[in-house]
């Protein structure tokens, strides 16, 4: 009762500390069920199938991140599936054939650049699938296809379809809601490069056990590479191996600003909240002389906390309910998250966010508490302020060991990766915050103090810092905050963008390339071909497959140029030692489509354009030969005449850009990434900063009401106070910036340590400079310190348009 | 407790014996003793007053009398209860169950409304005590019909009894008032006495007030001065002693010439 009528009386105050909370809650909540929706999944054109089996895994791509697996070759493939058809518990069994696909409408590419998994497959693909037929149905004969929705086309209508080696003039049959582009099974069956995962449909009626038993005893028995079946038993395992949206992007964001609002509403909350005790410290002794005792009124405090905990959380749920689909829809439209991204679950990040938002308003209430609680009945008789504010000792010692855990980010920084430095040195800019923010109290009054100057105003300034230090701290935390953020997310992104632009730069021979008009990868052979005619020399083209030596993949690139002589193999000195092969040697292999060979390998260094990342280079032909399915990644050369070749090319889909220009876009792209993660959070912290600052401005200023008004009743004029009071908000603000600035220092030199081995290492270790955006940085500065004056002129022009007198007449 | 027997308990016992209390402050470098040696004993059901220069000590004794503050030596008891030997807990539930206090000015929490602010110890002490209970209190210091106002709402005096409302109500041994009319008019500071006067006449409790002012100290049973934090005087009506404005007003001045 007494905590709720208090609540209700202090609603204006504990505002602050609840805007604050719901907005993290909301911000939670909608990031949570973002993250909850784009978990992993088993993609639509999979969803019907009981069971998929897949080949035993065979390494990594050049990434050391994408796994690789065996591959069955066709008939291996068909048999396995066969025999799993013939069995009664299985209605169908698809060993499927997938392959890169375009679709033209003459000149023009029908659907999206997509990346994922290579869009075309044969029409059986379609019963693996949740995917519906919305129009006409199956292709029949050779000459028919069915397209996506998206692809814009009617049934009846002729479009041509190209794969890496044919080129097809076909008539829609059939119009689905998925994504892939469907042909008659045969003519998959020729182009894919043999068959990667084989789809099982349980009859009716029969359970995930009873299959997954089935498909395992099967699947032991058959020839060809040992493989390996997911079912519905472990679902998990199911969606990890199988998704391909992609979303992994925009999760990281979102866990980011996850993570941050959590971070900065404990911040925020405890802040409010423990200012909240400094100015009801006569409150809180009066309610201990008249008989509360302490764990009354640190229940009272903390049954505050939990009570506006509550009320926040529960508002920040709902609206993060309906950001969800904002964010969501936001996110897709940045290609962060896959297009086909849809809210799928919203109870338990719900559940989840609630109690976080309730326990971050206990928790940053617990100190607050405690300190309320040790409040001596006496004080009820003392005015507030000339009491000296002795520095509890642990202020102390959170400071040092949060200073020292910066302190292990930096060393951390300095030898992680370039994505485990980005991270790392936030780290280390937010440890210092804590550590800076925790002693505030210590040193900002001798900060302020340096202050120069003989002027009464100085003199004042000078006293108030000494008298309410902890009222100081607390304005100069969020520019503290804000200022670390700004300058480490954008130092980052600049200094990165830097590093990028400056040295990885590659070894791309030619001035133009290949691509798709909409981005995206990939050209024909024929468009291949006509790019030969149309170049200055030969063609740097790179058909990137692999080959599999002892059931080890090893990347593999198709070339014209460079290329090492028809039918022969040429491996990197290091491919060659790790399978002990010598020059001339003839070794066997297993094609990138299962069937195996022999073939006489050269040994001798790679140029630098594929040092990086092939393993061995064979002519583009014996590639092909061997990987039909895939288009050729990507070609780059000296064209004759780019726009003539621009034209030849343009029924093919592709079209000739500069090399330099491609470059540039690709750069800018990746630091768009950066450059919006750091904005999103600026963003966030700046409304954070101003909600927190108008908060505890609003309450300091009512709180020293009377020695304004003495001030007023002394003489000075109404402009003086304000100035007064503009002058130490500005001067509080600024040492916050320069204090924020000055610790992400450590963070932004540590990276650029850690990006020195991040290139090309040929060159030795690479010269990074730490760069930072002065302008925006200016303008976030700019705006932080105007938020902070009008923060503390706006209460005090309201409080001071009543009468000195009347100002302090008013109860204490 | 029967009325007979607090009746004569009121008329034999002491409500508070204060015994050779002292207390020390030191403030930059230098030591001042607040209370040095003060002893003082009060008899229950009557007003007593406490004079003496600023500085004196006056207010200490007394936040150490109801247990705000704690002696460095000496002895406290009220109403039999010896205050040496309480915790911070034991001490915080004695002071909302066995005396009550009115300070000079502050005296109420801005967000609870006068009732609620009379109430507020018997909550605390999760007593049997009512709403109803606390407009007979505010009834009797006759602002019943300010019972729903906040402090805000209500004059300094007005405050000062809804104060003295709440010192009441859980019928305490002792109720001890620091200047309670210091930030008051001459008529507002009356009236606040003639409440106080009445607790110790209807009521028949304790009163133990701090006041710099001779009349006010004309309206009590007894009337000691303190110097130096020390009892060094008094003037006991029951004793026979003339105790009118004009000899206690002699009396201060020769203090404060001493
Ligand atoms: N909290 C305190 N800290 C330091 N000195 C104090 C404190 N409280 C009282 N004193 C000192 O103790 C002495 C007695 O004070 P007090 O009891 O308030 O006197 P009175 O009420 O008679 O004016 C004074 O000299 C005063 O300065
Ligand atoms: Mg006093």
């Amino acid at each position: 009762m007494i905590t709720l009528s208090m609540v209700r009386h202090r609603m204006r105050a504990i505002l602050g500390g609840f805007v604050a909370l719901t907005l993290a809650v909301a911000l939670l909540t909608a990031s949570a069920i973002v993250i909850a929706s784009s978990l992993p999944a088993v993609p639509p054109r999979y969803e019907r199938a009981d069971a998929l089996v897949v080949p035993e895994e065979a390494g990594t791509r050049s990434d050391d991140v994408t796994v690789v697996r065996a591959v069955w070759t066709g008939a291996e493939a068909d048999s396995l599936a066969g025999e799993l058809t013939r069995s009664e518990e299985v209605a169908v069994a698809v060993a499927e054939r997938r392959f890169d696909v375009r679709v033209m409408d003459g000149d023009r590419v029908l659907g999206d650049a997509a990346d994922g998994a290579p869009g075309g497959a044969g029409w059986s693909s379609f019963a693996l699938g949740s995917t519906a037929l919305l129009e006409g149905g199956a292709p029949s004969g050779a000459a028919e296809v069915v397209l996506p929705r998206s692809y814009g086309r009617a049934v009846g209508d002729t479009v041509t379809v190209l794969t890496a080696g044919a080129e097809w003039t076909m008539t829609v049959s059939g119009v689905t809601d998925g994504q892939d582009v469907l042909v008659p099974d045969p003519l998959a069956g020729e182009t894919a490069t043999g068959v990667s995962v084989i789809g099982v449909v349980a009859a009716p009626g029969v359970g995930t056990a009873a299959v997954d038993d089935l498909v395992r005893s099967a699947v032991r028995d058959s020839a060809g590479p040992t493989a390996e079946v997911f079912t519905g038993t472990d679902q998990g395992a199911m969606d990890a191996e199988f998704d391909d949206s992609g979303n992994w992007v925009g999760t990281q964001l979102l866990i980011l600003v996850g993570a941050l609002s959590v971070f900065v509403s404990v911040f925020v909350v405890g802040t409010t909240f423990t200012f909240q005790v400094a100015v009801r410290r006569r409150e809180l002794a009066l309610l201990r002389a008249v008989g509360a005792t302490p764990g009354q009124v640190r229940r009272m405090l903390l049954g505050e906390a939990a009570v506006v905990g509550a009320a926040a959380s529960l508002v920040g749920a709902v609206l993060g309910v309906g950001g969800a689909f904002l964010l969501g829809g936001w996110m897709v439209d940045l290609d962060l998250l896959s297009r086909h991204w849809e809210v799928r679950s919203v109870a338990l990040p719900v559940a989840v966010s609630v109690p976080i938002g309730v326990v971050t308003a206990v928790t940053g209430v617990l100190s607050a508490s405690r300190r309320g609680a040790a409040v001596a009945p006496l004080e009820a008789l003392r005015p507030e302020n000339t009491r000296a504010e002795a520095v509890p000792r642990w202020r102390l010692w959170v400071a040092g060991t949060a200073a020292v855990l910066g302190a292990v980010f930096a060393v951390a920084t300095v030898r992680g990766d370039m994505e485990q430095a980005v991270s790392y040195a936030l780290g280390t800019a937010l440890a210092l915050v804590v550590a800076l923010a925790v002693a505030a109290p210590v040193y900002l009054p001798r900060l302020v103090g340096l202050l120069p100057g003989r002027s009464p105003l100085s003199d004042l300034l000078r006293s108030e810092a000494r008298a309410g230090a902890r009222r100081l701290a607390s304005t100069m935390l969020p520019a503290l905050l804000i200022s670390a953020l700004a300058v480490t997310m954008l130092g980052q992104a600049d200094t990165l963008g830097g590093a990028i632009d400056e040295h990885s730069r590659g070894d791309i021979p030619g001035e133009a390339m290949v691509t798709r008009p909409d981005g995206g990868n990939g050209l024909t052979d024929l468009a291949l071909e006509r790019t030969r005619e149309h170049a200055q020399g030969e063609v740097h083209s790179t058909l990137s497959t692999g080959v599999y030596v002892d059931g080890n993949w090893v990347e593999a690139v198709g070339l014209h140029r460079n290329a090492p002589p028809a039918g022969t193999a040429w491996a990197s000195p290091a491919t060659a030692a790790e399978f002990g092969w010598e020059e001339d040697d003839t070794v066997d292999l297993t094609w990138r489509d299962g069937t195996t060979g022999r073939v006489t390998v050269t040994v001798g260094p790679f140029p630098p354009e594929l040092e990086m990342w092939a393993e061995l280079a064979l002519p583009h032909d014996l590639a092909r030969e061997h990987d039909p399915g895939t288009f050729t990644t990507a070609a780059s050369f000296d064209p004759l005449d780019a726009d003539a070749l621009s034209a030849v090319l343009a029924d093919q889909g592709s079209e000739v850009v500069s090399t330099s220009r491609l470059i540039d876009e690709g750069v800018a792209a990746e630091m768009r990434l950066v450059r919006l993660f750091a904005v999103i959070i600026l963003v966030l912290s700046l409304g954070y900063t101003a909600i927190s600052l108008a908060n505890s401005l609003s309450l300091s200023t009512s709180a020293r009401r009377r020695d304004l008004a003495l001030l007023r009743v002394t003489g000075v004029h109404r402009r003086q106070v304000l100035v007064l009071l503009t002058a130490e908000s500005a001067l509080v603000g600024a040492i916050g910036l320069a204090l924020g600035a000055l610790i992400s220092l450590p963070g932004l030199f540590a990276l650029t340590w850690s990006l020195r081995d991040e290139f090309d290492p040929r060159r030795g270790p690479a010269e990074v400079a730490v760069q930072l955006p002065w302008a925006d940085l200016g303008a976030v500065s700019a705006a932080c310190l105007v938020i902070g004056v009008l923060a503390a002129l706006v209460p005090a022009v309201r409080a001071m348009r009543r009468s000195p007198a009347a100002m302090v007449a008013e109860r204490g | 407790m029967n009325r007979t027997l607090e009746a004569r308990r009121g008329a034999t016992h002491e409500a508070l014996r204060i015994d050779a209390l002292t207390k020390r402050y030191t403030t930059g470098g230098h030591e001042v003793a607040a209370l040095d040696g003060a002893s003082l004993d009060v008899r229950a059901g009557t007003f007593t007053a406490i004079m003496g220069p600023s500085g004196s000590g006056k207010s200490t004794l007394l936040h150490c009398a109801v247990g705000l503050d704690r002696p460095d030596g000496g002895s406290i008891v009220v109403d039999g209860i010896d205050l040496g030997g309480l915790g911070e807990r034991e001490i915080t539930e004695f002071r909302r169950e066995r005396v009550g206090f009115v300070f000079q000015s502050y005296n109420l929490v801005d967000s609870l409304t006068a009732a609620q602010n009379v109430l507020l110890p018997a909550r605390l002490a999760r007593g049997a005590l009512g709403r109803e209970d606390a407009l007979a209190a505010l009834d009797g210091v006759g602002l019943r019909d300010r019972a729903d106002h906040r402090p805000h709402q209500l004059s300094g005096g007005e405050q000062q009894r809804v104060a003295i409302a709440r010192a009441v109500l859980t019928r305490p041994a002792v109720i001890c008032a620091d200047e309670p009319t210091g930030a008051l008019d001459l008529a507002r500071g009356r009236q606040v006495l003639d409440h106080l006067r009445a607790v110790v006449d209807t009521h028949a409790r304790t009163v133990l007030v701090v006041t710099h002012d001779p009349t006010v100290a004309a309206r009590a049973d007894r009337a000691v001065f303190m110097a130096d934090g020390r009892i060094v005087d008094e003037l006991d009506r029951t004793a026979g002693d003339r105790l009118d404005a004009a000899s206690i007003a002699v009396r201060m001045a020769e203090l404060e010439e001493a």
